[in-house]
Parts: structure tokens; C-alpha cells; sequence
């Protein structure tokens, strides 16, 4: 058995201890997910493209972000859809009105972000839990205000700034899959770098901090460099996802989009994909993305058996908030670390199956 | 109460002559050569008060560079408190701490941490989502330097500092038996090893100054010994000074070096442990006399 083997503390074992994924079955279901997220998209239509993976990709950062901060470091937070509008807007400012070239209008967008983030942060280091989703809560409010009223910013009565057609170098993002792999290119990128950092010294100083604070404190680890660390990483995150919102899904930043149900939904979005998994911001995305099309054919098939009327969409978007926090407080309750922790057991199963000739 | 005032009065007296006293003076004689009669830490007239409670009232002691000093006591002592002022959980209300000779009565836990100052807690503190190994290396985080973005691109000098901690915390983990527990998370393993962990997640961060806060509280004989093996261990092997705590006073006989005995926030007692098993006011607070 390979139990034996993972004992030895030679060098060997500890780089075997730091590997990515130490299952196979976890491998294999990465090879998978690679191939089809690449080889797939240009066979869908543009309503699988713009209506379902480039929001799906979007969320998964923003949601990913937020699992850094509640995930890992075990402070929640209400804020996230605010630190996407604050992406939103410093992007389309300066790509729009200063012709920043894109790649470094994101890196704006999400340092914006992230100072918005260290302030928004600061009342963490005196409280916790309830009083920090609070806080949290007040400052979701303030900053969408504020963008609304600041005349500098633009966005004025009509809340939204269109962008420009957007260009990296000569190459012009306007069809739907090109605005998918755009957004595949950022997601990739920015969840490797959450994937080293969690597993890094600063991803355990943030798990400490989450699971003994007191304990934390007396190993040296400073709660002000940490918890700070940990929403200006999640405020980084989120505001590149609302600079992706701009420039490869909707073409135009508008304040209405990144209101608090937003937020709401992000959050839930990591319950349910599983808090402190970055797998899981994944999971979180995709199953709300395609919650609402669940819905819609079990609603249909619901009506074609009891004999009801005919689906209204307003039935449809009452449905998904109920069956919504129905998810959560389920998911809460029975497996509260969510869909990642499922998918945990399934591949320790499935590793079990395929036996000891793959284990190396 | 007169008290007051005559603890104002030592106060000036103890720390006019604390700087003399702190100085090295190693002697000779010492038949172990890492232990000294400096003082690492010395305590001065510490009280601490919550409200109207007061915990400790004018306790101070010194504790020698190298040494094995107990903090006994009954229930409700003191002794814990004793113990976060060290490590800087609580602010005294008055009194002194001087480490290494440096005052440092008005640090953070984190600062104290940096000093070279480890503990453990009586009621389990690991993380508990942490592996073994990972809780180990939290130990080491003020050994590691790794940043944002050197943890986020991790190849590169942040994969070597990782697998040169990771080679430290296996030495550790082999010290304390633990290596078949390694990939175990924390929270899964038995009270005794758990314990044991979290022993070693202290000692990864190379104190210079050790505090075990009832490291054998709720153990069975065996686990007791297992212990008290590995205290001593780590005070002769690791040259690490050690502050025990402990309820249990059979248990600390045999390896302290000096005691030190704490009753109702008082110093009662202080000195090698025959000296103090025979002292009445310790036996009056034992057995709970008033006599």
C-alpha cells in the first residue's frame, strides 16, 4: 500500500507531500476538465458562451477571491460584488479614458480594488463574525454609492460607462469565444496564484489566523499584515472579475449589476462549493450558473405533470431564490464543506478502485 | 491595606537592581554547561486584575537560561495567567518582564513570539483543518520569509524555503514520534497526540524559551511519561528553557529544576522541589487547611 511509502521523510517524500494533486482520480478529472473548457467551447453557441461559462468563469474569480478571505482566512464578507464595481469602473476608466492597454487595465482594476479592500478590511482587526459581515455589509452600500455620485467617475444618472471596442495589441476581443478564452486566460492564471498562496506560508498564516487566532498570535503571525493580506487578495480578485464583466462579457460597467444580492450570491456560491477550497469556487459557480436552467426544465417537466399554467419568468426567478437558500441552508447543515468535500470523498473512493498499480 | 504600599516599595527596589543582576554570570560549577544562573526571563511585581478580580497579585520570579522551572499551584492560581502575561496575552496591570535583559512588559504576543518565545495551551489550540505537518509549519512561519507574491509563484525560492522548513519539521515529527500521523488532520487524532503536535508546533519555532501550559492535563500514566520524556528531551537536547505548568504535582517533581508555587494569585513559595513539597504554606494550600 502506498501508506508505507508516504511515511518516509526523505527528500523525495517531501516533494511528494507538495505536489498538486496527490490523487490520480484528481489528476485525471483535471486532464478532463482541461480538454473540455479548451477543446469544447468552439462547438457551443453563443447562448452557452455569454449566457452561461463566461459568467460562470467570472464568478468562479470573484467567488474564488472571496473563498481566500472566508474561506481560508475565516472572515466573512459582504462586500465582494462592491470591490467588482469598483474593479468595473477603475477598469473602464482607464481603458476607456486613458487607453491603458488591457492587460495592465486589469492589474489597475484589481490594485484598485484591493486598496478599496484594505480599507473596507481595517474594522476585521477589532471584530469578527456577525459585526464583520455587518461592516462588511455597510461598506457593499457606501461604494456603490459613491461611484454613483462622484461626477469624476462617470457613470452619472444613467449608472453605467459603455467601453470602447477592446483591443490587446492588434487583436480585438468581439465574438463570444473570444471573450470565453480571454476570460479562461484570466481564470487560469489568477487561480494558479491563489493555488501556491494558499498552500504557501501566507495560505497557512491566513488558516491559523481561522482556526485559533489566539494560537496564530503566539506563533508570530501579525493579525494586522494577514487579515489586511486577505482582502486586498480577495478585493484583487473580485475587482479583476468586474473588469472581465467590462471587457468580456456585457461591454459596459454599470453600477445596478454589483448590488448586494450579488454579493449574497457569491458568498453562497463558495458555501456551496465548499469554504477554503479552491476547487470549490469552481463547483460554487458552475452549480449556481446552471441552477437556473436546472430549475427551468424541472419546472417544465413540474407543470407537465401536475397540469399547471404555462411557466412565467417570474415564477422562474421566485424559484431560484427559494430553491437558492433552500441550497444553503442544506448545504450548511448536511455538508458544510460543500460540493469540493463531496468530490473528496468521491476520488478517495475512486482512488480505493483503481487499486495500488496506479498509485505512484 | 498595607499592601499596596510595600509592594511599591520592593517594586523600586527589585527594578534598581535589575539591571546588575540580569547581566551574564555564568559559573563555572555548573556541572550542565547550557544552564546558567542568568536569567533568561525575570519577572517583577506582576499583578493582574479583570474588574474587581485580581489573578495574580506581586508574583515575581526569575527563570534561569536553561533550567526546567514548574509553576504549580490549585485550581485557579493563577498559573495560566502567569502564562499569558508571559507570552503577552495580557497586559499586567503593574509589574515588569525583562527577557534577556530587555523589558518587554509592553509587547504583543507577536513581538514576544519574534523574541524567541514558544508556548503551548491547556485546552488544545492546534488548526484543527491543518494537517500534522502543516500545523508544525506554522511553527515555523517567523523562520520563513515567503511573501505574497513569491508564495503565489511558488516555484523558485519559495519551493526551497518550503522544502528546507518541511525538512525541519520532519526532524520534529520523527523527535515526537508522529511520523505515522503526519498527513493526518489535527483534529482527527487522539487527545494525547494532539498534544504532542502541538508541543511540537511550539518547537519548531526554536524558542529559546519554552511554555507548557498542563502539556499532561487529562493524560493517562503511559502519555504522562511519553511527556515527560519529551520535555526533558527538548530541554537537554534542544537547550530550550522550559516553563511547565502543572496541576499535578507528582508529575513535576522529578524533572524541575526549581519550582515555583502559586495560591489565590500569590507567590507562595520558590526553590527546588524537596525544598517546596516540604513547605507548610504549599502543603496548607494542597490539602486546603486553615490553619
Amino acid at each position: 500500500m502506498a501508506l508505507s511509502d508516504a511515511r518516509t521523510p526523505s527528500p523525495h517524500g517531501l516533494e511528494r507531500d507538495m505536489r498538486y494533486l496527490p490523487r490520480s482520480a484528481d489528476r485525471l478529472a483535471l486532464f478532463l476538465l482541461v480538454v473540455l473548457f479548451l477543446f469544447v467551447p468552439p462547438f457551443l453557441g453563443d447562448y452557452w458562451l455569454k449566457g452561461i461559462l463566461v459568467p460562470m468563469l467570472i464568478l468562479s474569480i470573484s467567488a474564488l477571491g472571496l473563498n481566500v478571505l472566508t474561506g481560508y482566512a475565516g472572515l466573512i464578507s459582504l462586500g465582494q460584488a462592491a470591490f467588482m464595481a469598483v474593479g468595473a469602473f477603475a477598469g473602464v476608466i482607464a481603458y476607456g479614458r486613458y487607453g491603458i492597454p488591457i492587460p495592465l487595465t486589469l492589474l489597475i482594476a484589481g490594485l484598485t480594488a484591493a486598496i478599496v479592500g484594505a480599507v473596507v478590511g481595517t474594522p476585521s482587526l477589532r471584530i469578527k463574525g456577525l459585526y464583520l459581515l455587518v461592516a462588511t455589509l455597510a461598506a457593499q452600500f457606501i461604494i456603490v454609492w459613491t461611484i454613483q455620485r462622484v461626477p469624476w467617475i462617470g457613470a452619472g444618472s444613467m449608472v453605467t460607462i459603455d467601453t470602447p471596442p477592446v483591443f490587446i495589441g492588434t487583436w480585438e476581443i468581439d465574438t463570444a469565444l473570444e471573450q470565453y478564452y480571454f476570460a479562461l486566460a484570466v481564470a487560469a492564471l489568477l487561480t494558479i496564484f491563489a493555488w501556491n498562496l494558499t498552500r504557501s506560508r501566507i495560505g497557512r498564516a491566513w488558516m491559523a489566523i481561522r482556526d485559533h487566532d489566539v494560537a496564530a498570535k503566539v506563533m508570530g503571525i501579525s493579525m494586522l499584515r494577514y487579515k489586511l493580506l486577505a482582502f486586498m487578495v480577495s478585493a484583487f480578485y473580485g475587482g479583476i472579475a468586474g473588469a472581465l464583466v467590462v471587457f468580456a462579457w456585457v461591454g459596459a460597467a454599470n453600477v445596478q449589476e454589483y448590488e448586494l444580492e450579488l454579493s449574497i450570491q457569491i458568498l453562497g456560491m463558495t458555501i456551496i462549493g465548499g469554504l477554503g477550497s479552491i476547487l470549490g469556487s469552481y463547483l460554487g459557480a458552475a452549480f449556481i450558473a446552471l441552477l437556473p436552467i436546472a430549475i427551468s426544465i424541472g419546472m417544465h417537466n413540474l407543470y407537465g405533470i401536475v397540469g399547471g399554467e404555462i411557466v412565467s419568468a417570474a415564477v422562474l426567478a421566485n424559484a431560484e431564490h427559494v430553491v437558492f437558500g433552500v441550497l444553503i441552508v442544506l448545504f450548511l447543515i448536511f455538508e458544510p464543506l460543500g460540493l469540493a468535500h463531496i468530490w473528496r470523498r468521491f476520488s478517495a473512493r475512486f482512488e480505493i478502485w483503481l487499486g495500488p498499480a496506479v498509485r505512484t | 491595606m498595607n499592601r499596596e504600599a510595600d509592594s511599591d516599595a520592593d517594586r523600586r527596589f527589585d527594578s534598581a537592581h535589575a539591571e546588575d543582576v540580569v547581566a551574564d554570570e555564568v559559573r563555572d560549577t555548573n556541572p550542565v554547561c547550557y544552564r546558567s544562573e542568568a536569567p533568561i526571563l525575570r519577572t517583577e511585581c506582576i499583578s493582574l486584575s479583570f474588574g474587581g478580580v485580581r489573578a495574580l497579585i506581586d508574583v515575581g520570579f526569575d527563570v534561569l537560561t536553561g533550567e526546567i522551572l514548574s509553576i504549580i499551584g490549585p485550581n485557579g492560581a493563577g498559573k495560566t495567567s502567569m502564562a499569558n502575561v508571559i507570552s503577552g496575552l495580557y497586559r499586567p496591570t503593574s509589574g515588569r518582564i525583562f527577557f534577556k535583559g530587555q523589558d518587554r512588559t509592553a509587547s504583543s504576543p507577536q513581538a514576544v513570539a519574534a523574541l524567541g518565545i514558544a508556548r503551548t495551551f491547556q485546552n488544545l489550540a492546534l488548526f484543527r483543518g491543518l494537517t500534522v505537518i502543516e500545523n508544525i509549519l506554522v511553527g515555523r512561519h517567523l523562520h520563513m520569509r515567503t511573501g505574497l507574491f513569491a508564495g503565489g509563484i511558488h516555484w523558485g525560492p519559495a519551493r526551497r524555503e518550503e522544502l528546507e522548513n518541511r525538512r525541519r519539521v520532519e526532524e520534529i515529527v520523527e523527535f515526537l514520534n508522529l511520523t505515522e500521523y503526519r498527513t493526518r488532520a489535527a483534529d482527527t487524532l487522539p487527545y494525547g497526540l494532539q498534544k504532542r503536535v502541538e508541543l511540537g508546533r511550539s518547537l519548531a519555532a526554536e524558542p529559546a524559551m519554552l511554555i507548557l501550559d498542563e502539556p499532561m492535563a487529562g493524560m493517562n500514566r503511559q502519555e504522562k511519561e511519553d511527556m515527560v520524556r519529551v520535555v526533558v528531551d527538548a530541554n537537554v537536547d534542544l537547550k530550550t528553557t522550559i516553563i511547565l505548568i502543572e496541576h499535578d504535582m507528582s508529575v513535576v517533581m522529578d524533572i524541575s529544576d526549581r519550582v515555583v508555587v502559586l495560591d489565590h494569585g500569590e507567590k507562595i513559595a520558590e526553590g527546588d522541589a524537596e525544598t517546596v513539597r516540604q513547605d507548610e504554606a504549599v502543603i496548607r494550600a494542597y490539602l486546603g487547611q486553615d490553619a
